[in-house]
């Protein structure tokens, strides 16, 4: 995990840490995965609870074609789908956020310290609809990692 | 029994750690509400366990009986709620073996092999028919913009209806559509750019087939990149459509084919969920029976509790407790029952009370009237004694026993008549007397007290009859002691006498003795014997003279003035009695301190002095003393007088202060009695202290008479 504020805005890199074997052998088994990821930007408070600053919530899924031997990539937060051919290309759209905009530096005072927190959850098949779909959620991995502006 | 709570929250506390959700575990927020439901249970439990351990008092009443209705009607659906959890679990187990059969893995392979032979069939036939047309100079020079629009057109028609293909379209190197034709006639004014796939294809130089699934339904394109020797020039798009009964089937396939995957890898996902979904279902189900199995226990012992803490309350004296009324059942009945026991209860207590408090309030009264009865009584001057119908003595006064001075036994109990004695028989003729008649009666009589002293009374009596005595009768007996009345009367009737003595006897003396005087003057000499006569004489004289003497005593006292009260140096009075008694050596008048002052009429006290100094030297003789003090005390300043003359006897001493009584021939027997009254005149008095060696008479006159007569 990784932060970028060389720029205005903030970008992050981030990989799923999990086993990635397991995601291919998923997918050539033709299982639906998605992996959702929750990124928080939190103010770091001694005393009290860290405050909330802004969350970017992103879902990818990779539904194998098991006709055309294809895996259709879609970003579940704009409904923007392509197909690819490449399984290791459809690896990467699943567990790499690359240069990942968060927010725009000016939201960001300097002398703090902030932290990232990122919450990936892995679903496989279908993703579920319904209010329930929560209660059955598996637990999924999470990361962290403090900055300051420079 | 007191370990159960403690043993099943245990117990649960058990299953706690067994279901901990892993890493990974299925169930998520679900299997952690269980977790929680579970410990929650678990510590309710324990808590209430230890509890009932460390309980050592009796329990709230009603309580065990309702953690018994609980416990059993929580067990009895946890048992079979168990049973029933176990059953459901070995039969998912046994479905998921039967659903996850590997013949149905074999035929659902088979058949996604069927969909995908078909699927690959069309792909190498469009592959075959474009491979036909990868060297095709026309469409070389075509893609190039040699040839003209409309022989393309045509030539792409050739193409589409030769091969069967939907459409077929031409593109240079630029990705420009050069010609289009389709099977519907003109295609879409609006050109779709290619796609990545064909791009690609003709960077690449590779044949490519592409499925693009559209709202029309799937479609398979097919791109053949176009080259000369300096590389690719253009591009050949043709459009296959699938079959859509075909394609649909084989799409349904792939879902079916997806969904048993997916199914199967989530096996024990899908067991874990199950049993997390069994357990969450378990746990409210035991807690709905919980709840209502409380709400019910609660409703059948609240009047079991509330009868039990009831009679609690009614043994530790509480008798305002009343139980709310329930519905009609046993238990209302018996509410009601207990109720009314209890209103009957407190107006027991209540009558016992106020019964109570009238005997205390009687009790106090009559001791605070005995009290004032024996107050009054033990105050009263006059002597009060009870004699009952028998003659007993129930009540005696202590102004009763100073009067009569009865001795040790006259006690209560003891027989009047009996306790009289000689010396009493007046006393007890006057009860005899009264024991005859039914009015009260009244007698004047003397109880002597010693050899030659005697107590004057007054007594009354009266019959006290049955009914106004509360159930007793009696005798009621009062003695007033009148002797000072009577001997104030008796003073009285003396000076009442001495008063018509003086004025009936001094007149006629002076002229007796002036004519006896004048006989012997002018007689004496013509006298035959001048002895005879001059003794006759001289007695008329003397004995006239002693009248007058006695006439002038009696007038004094019949006439004694009140006491003028002024302040007095005793010590100059004292020194006026020691220059008039000078002549006498016998007498000593002892010096007072100097100051010492007292409240008196000089002149009288001067006179009682003078009196009794006087007694003293007729009584000591030549030889004889006579001495005269005073003595301050706290109350009174008293004037002593001894002499060691031969004594007063005890009879002379009784009457000593009597009128006309006098031990000496020529004495008038007032002196002392009018030397009494002034002392008594001065709220003093005068007494004998002594009757002989030394004979000693005491003037005690009070102090602070001053004060009290000025104003």
């Amino acid at each position: 995990m990784r932060v970028d504020l060389s720029s205005p805005i903030v970008y992050c890199d981030a990989e799923w840490p999990g086993d990635q074997s397991q995601l291919v052998e998923t997918l050539q088994a033709g299982i639906a995965v998605t992996l959702a990821w929750d990124l928080d930007v939190e103010e770091v408070r001694r005393f009290w609870v860290n405050k909330e600053v802004a969350t970017v919530q992103v879902a990818r899924t990779v539904t194998p074609d098991l006709l055309s031997h294809s895996w259709l990539l879609e970003d579940q937060a704009t409904g923007i789908t392509r197909r690819t051919y490449s399984v290791q290309e459809a690896l990467r759209f699943l567990v790499e956020l690359d240069h990942f905009p968060l927010l725009d530096q000016s939201l960001l005072q300097g002398q703090t310290t902030y932290r990232i927190v990122v919450t990936i959850a892995k679903h496989e098949g279908e993703l579920s609809k319904g209010w329930w779909a929560r209660l059955l959620e598996p637990s999924g991995f999470s990361m962290s990692l403090d900055f300051r502006l420079p | 029994m007191r370990l159960v709570p403690l043993l099943v929250g245990i117990a649960l506390l058990a299953l706690v750690v067994w279901f901990w959700p892993g890493h990974g575990t299925s169930g998520g927020l679900l299997a952690w509400i269980n977790e929680s439901i579970l410990l929650t249970l678990s510590v309710l439990l324990m808590q209430y366990g230890v509890r009932l351990l460390r309980e050592r008092g009796e329990p709230r009443p009603g309580s065990r009986l309702r953690a018994k209705l609980v416990i059993g009607l929580v067990g009895m659906l946890l048992l079979p709620t168990m049973v029933v959890q176990f059953a459901a679990s070995r039969m998912v187990d046994r479905g998921m073996d039967v659903w996850f059969d590997l013949r149905v893995d074999t035929l659902l392979e088979r058949a996604l092999s069927l969909a995908q032979g078909f699927y690959e069939r069309i792909e190498k036939e469009v592959k075959q028919g474009l491979l036909v047309y990868i060297a095709d100079p026309f469409l070389v020079d075509a893609a190039r913009g040699y040839v003209s629009f409309t022989q393309t057109n045509d030539y792409l028609a050739s193409i589409r209806e030769h091969e069967g293909w939907n459409r077929v379209q031409l593109f240079d190197s630029n990705e420009r559509l050069l010609a289009s034709v389709q099977e519907s006639g003109l295609g879409s004014v609006q050109t779709e750019p290619l796609s990545d796939a064909a791009r690609l294809a003709m960077r690449l130089g590779h044949l490519a087939t592409e499925l693009v699934s559209g709202p029309d339904g799937e479609k398979l394109f097919g791109y053949l990149p176009l080259h000369d020797q300096q590389g690719a020039v253009g591009l050949l798009r043709v459009e296959v459509p699938l079959p859509e009964g075909v394609i649909q089937s084989a799409r349904e396939v792939e879902r079916d084919y997806r969904t048993y995957g997916e199914l199967e890898k989530n096996r024990q996902s899908l067991q874990e969920l199950f049993t997390h979904a069994m357990l969450f279902v378990t746990l409210l189900v035991v807690i709905l029976a919980g709840v209502v199995g409380l709400y019910f226990a609660r409703r059948l012992t609240a009047p079991v509790g509330q009868l039990a803490q009831a009679l609690h309350e009614v043994t530790e004296g509480h008798l305002d407790v009343v139980i709310p009324t329930t519905p009609e059942d046993e238990l209302g009945s018996l509410v009601r029952s207990f109720n009314k026991m209890t209103q009957r209860l407190k107006q027991n207590a209540l009558a016992i009370d106020q019964a109570q408090n009238d005997l205390t309030e009687a009790l106090a009264s009559s001791r605070q009237r005995q009290y004032v009865l024996e107050t009054l009584l033990a105050n009263l001057q006059a002597g009060v004694m009870l004699v009952d119908a028998g003659g007993a003595i129930r009540l005696i006064n202590q102004s009763m026993r100073r009067i009569l001075q009865p001795g040790e036994g006259w006690m209560p109990g003891v027989s009047l008549l009996s306790a009289c004695g000689p010396r009493l028989h007046e006393v007890a003729g006057f009860f005899e007397e009264l024991s005859h008649q039914t009015e009260s009666m009244q007698r004047e009589f003397e109880i002597p007290l010693g050899k030659h002293s005697q107590v004057h009374v007054l007594a009354r009596g009266a019959s006290l009859s049955t009914a106004g005595m509360g159930g007793f009768s009696g005798y009621l007996i009062v003695m007033d002691d009148i002797s000072e009345l009577v001997h104030a009367q008796r003073n009285q009737a003396w000076a009442e006498v001495a008063k018509r003595l003086a004025h009936e006897i001094k007149n006629p003396l002076t002229p007796i003795k002036l004519a006896a005087e004048r006989l012997q003057r002018r007689f004496r000499a013509q006298a035959s014997d001048i002895d005879v006569f001059d003794g006759c004489t001289h007695a008329i004289i003397s004995q006239v003279e002693r009248l007058q003497r006695l006439i002038a005593d009696f007038t004094t006292m019949a006439r004694l003035p009140q006491p003028r009260i002024r302040v007095v140096q005793v010590d100059e009075l004292l020194k006026e009695m020691r220059e008039l008694f000078s002549p006498y050596r016998q007498v000593e008048v002892a010096a007072a301190p100097a100051g010492l002052a007292c409240d008196c009429d000089p002149d009288q006290v001067r006179q009682v002095l003078i009196n009794l100094v006087d007694n003293g030297l007729a009584a000591a003789g030549q030889s004889g003393h006579v001495k005269l003090y005073a003595l301050e005390t706290e109350e009174s300043l008293d004037w002593h007088v001894e002499d060691t003359g031969a004594g007063i006897s005890e009879e002379s001493a009784v009457h000593l202060f009597e009128p006309y009584f006098s031990t000496k021939e020529e004495g008038s027997g007032l002196g002392l009695s009018i030397a009494k009254r002034i002392a008594e005149d001065h709220g003093g008095s005068l007494v004998l202290i002594s009757r002989h060696s030394p004979t000693h008479f005491c003037l005690r006159l009070p102090k602070g008479l001053n004060s009290m007569e000025q104003p």
